[in-house]
């Protein structure tokens, strides 16, 4: 479905600033309203915003770690201590506050890190470094799943966590393929609740500097960036530049088929499985393999929503009609 | 005479109750509560701390639970309406079960990825579903144990 033809396609020169702001002021001011033609998606709406992280332009100096922890540095926890205790005794407290300075994997106070690969490919040694957040999927089981509300997807694609309300289950971690979402206890509504049954604070993520972009300037991570490796803009004219820039490079896009279609592309002359192999993955240091579609069985199952109440209304109709014109040929 | 009995066979009110436990726990199964409470421990049951089958299976109840809902408006709207009334107790489990739809109906909608809705509209919908939820069972246990679990009574008595 969201397949592209690699091929030869013209390189949109400087187009991710220039578009990306059209896209993003429109998407700001009115999450509805059609924009140019050219970036209305198929449906007739805006359509999402995707980035193009270039990793063979990554130099790994850490620039845009730091400017996501300033820029977002008033969305982290501030949780109160001592934790409620929580029950039962399984349950337990995940505090960051300790390390909240950590910055090799991902946090609630670090929403991107660099991920580094080393090895050899094709004979030739390599070593190439990696940004790693959020891909913001397209079909996001995190929003999808998430059971209260909290985890949402906007219509300009941003998939973020609601911190006023999130309770810190942490299911939106479990069902995400790379379990990017991360937890601090003792911070959100769960306190208020019923702190020791239910709840263990509020789950933490990037969200695409959401504020930044609908007042239209660019996250934080791209803005800084000494190696401009970074591009945002609508999702068929990233989609494009990964490829061509894939092309050129005679490399690999990560991210336009992973779980449905992420709204983050990779681009790498080393292929991603051979990246992976190299990755020291683990709790917060996201892997970079294959992913399925994970929303794919439910999303089919959608069209047996709408089957079963017109079955059961024919189905009625029928036996009704059945029952009256018995009742009126006078036999029971 | 058209009678519930008659239009309405046993077997249908099986499947009712069957689609409703099952929505109940795949519901309750949408929450991160049984792997914490030790219930995915149970052998057989790890299953229930499967996010995804829980997903599947609360679409597939919905699907059966939705069918009988509609044939039985039909039915109701059709045929029994003319001999039968709705119970108080019946109307207060409809109200219920319509805002569950509805609240469902809009839940489905923002899972898919064509539909984005604003934060507050998505805590809305989920809230609401919820509370529809809880709504119809504490109304289902409530009519049962005060026994007025019939939904429709005949008009004229005979
Ligand atoms: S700022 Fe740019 S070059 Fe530096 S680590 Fe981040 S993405 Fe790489
Ligand atoms: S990468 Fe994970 S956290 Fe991010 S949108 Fe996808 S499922 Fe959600
Ligand atoms: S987009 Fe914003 S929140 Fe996400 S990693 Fe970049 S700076 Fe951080």
């Amino acid at each position: 479905m969201h397949d592209v033809k690699d091929g030869a396609v013209a390189r949109p020169s400087t187009l991710s600033r220039r578009t990306f702001l059209k896209t993003a002021g429109v998407v700001g001011a009115a999450a509805v309203l059609p924009m140019n033609a050219g970036s209305v998606g198929a449906a007739g709406r805006p359509e999402e915003l995707a980035t193009v992280l270039d990793i063979s332009q990554c130099i790994g100096c850490g620039a845009c770690v730091e400017a996501c922890r300033e820029i977002n540095g008033h969305k982290h926890p501030k949780p109160e201590k001592p934790f409620p205790e929580m029950f039962p005794k399984r349950v337990q407290a995940e505090d960051w506050t300790e390390r909240r300075f950590t910055d090799d994997r991902l946090t609630p106070f670090n929403w991107l890190y660099i991920q580094t690969a080393a090895g050899e490919w094709n004979g030739k040694p390599f070593e190439l470094h990696i940004p790693r957040r959020c891909l913001h999927c397209q079909n996001p089981p995190c929003a999808n799943l998430c059971p209260w509300g909290a985890a949402l997807r906007q219509a300009d694609g941003i998939v973020r966590i609601n911190e006023k309300i999130c309770l810190g289950g942490g299911k939106c971690r479990d069902v995400c393929p790379w379990e990017i979402p991360q937890r601090q206890t003792g911070v959100g509504l769960y306190l208020d609740l019923m702190p020791r049954i239910a709840g263990n604070g509020v789950m933490y993520k990037c969200d695409r500097c959401y504020q930044r972009v609908a007042q239209g300037h660019e996250p934080a991570c791209i803005e800084v960036c000494p190696m401009h490796i970074q591009h945002i803009g609508p999702r068929s004219e990233m989609l494009e530049l990964a490829r061509k820039l894939a092309a050129d490079m005679d490399g690999y896009v990560y991210g336009a088929e992973e779980n449905g279609g992420a709204n983050t592309f990779y681009v790498s002359p080393v292929p991603f499985d051979v990246l992976n192999a190299t990755l020291q993955t683990g709790p917060g240091r996201p892997h970079l393999k294959p992913v399925q579609d994970v929303m794919a069985k439910a999303e089919n199952l959608t069209w047996a929503l709408v089957a079963a109440p017109l079955a059961g209304i024919a189905a009625g109709l029928l036996t009704g009609a059945r029952a009256m014109a018995q009742k009126e040929s006078g036999h029971e | 005479m058209n009678s519930p009995k008659s239009l309405i066979p046993a077997w249908q009110t099986r499947l009712f109750a069957v689609s409703v436990f099952v929505l109940a726990i795949s519901g309750l199964g949408q929450m991160p509560l049984f792997k914490r409470y030790y219930i995915a421990d149970i052998p057989g049951l790890a299953w229930t701390a499967d996010f995804f089958v829980q997903h599947v299976l609360h679409y597939v109840a919905a699907a059966v639970f939705l069918a009988l809902v509609a044939y039985w408006a039909v039915i109701h709207l059709r045929v029994l309406s003319r001999t039968c009334r709705i119970t108080l107790w019946g109307r207060l489990r409809v109200a219920a079960v319509a805002a569950l739809i509805g609240s469902g109906f809009f839940r489905v909608l923002k899972n898919l990825p064509e539909w984005s809705f604003s934060p507050e509209a998505v805590m809305l919908i989920g809230w609401s579903h919820l509370a529809a939820a809880l709504l119809f069972g504490v109304l289902a246990l409530l009519a049962r144990v005060s026994g007025n679990s019939a939904y429709v009574t005949p008009r004229f008595p005979e």
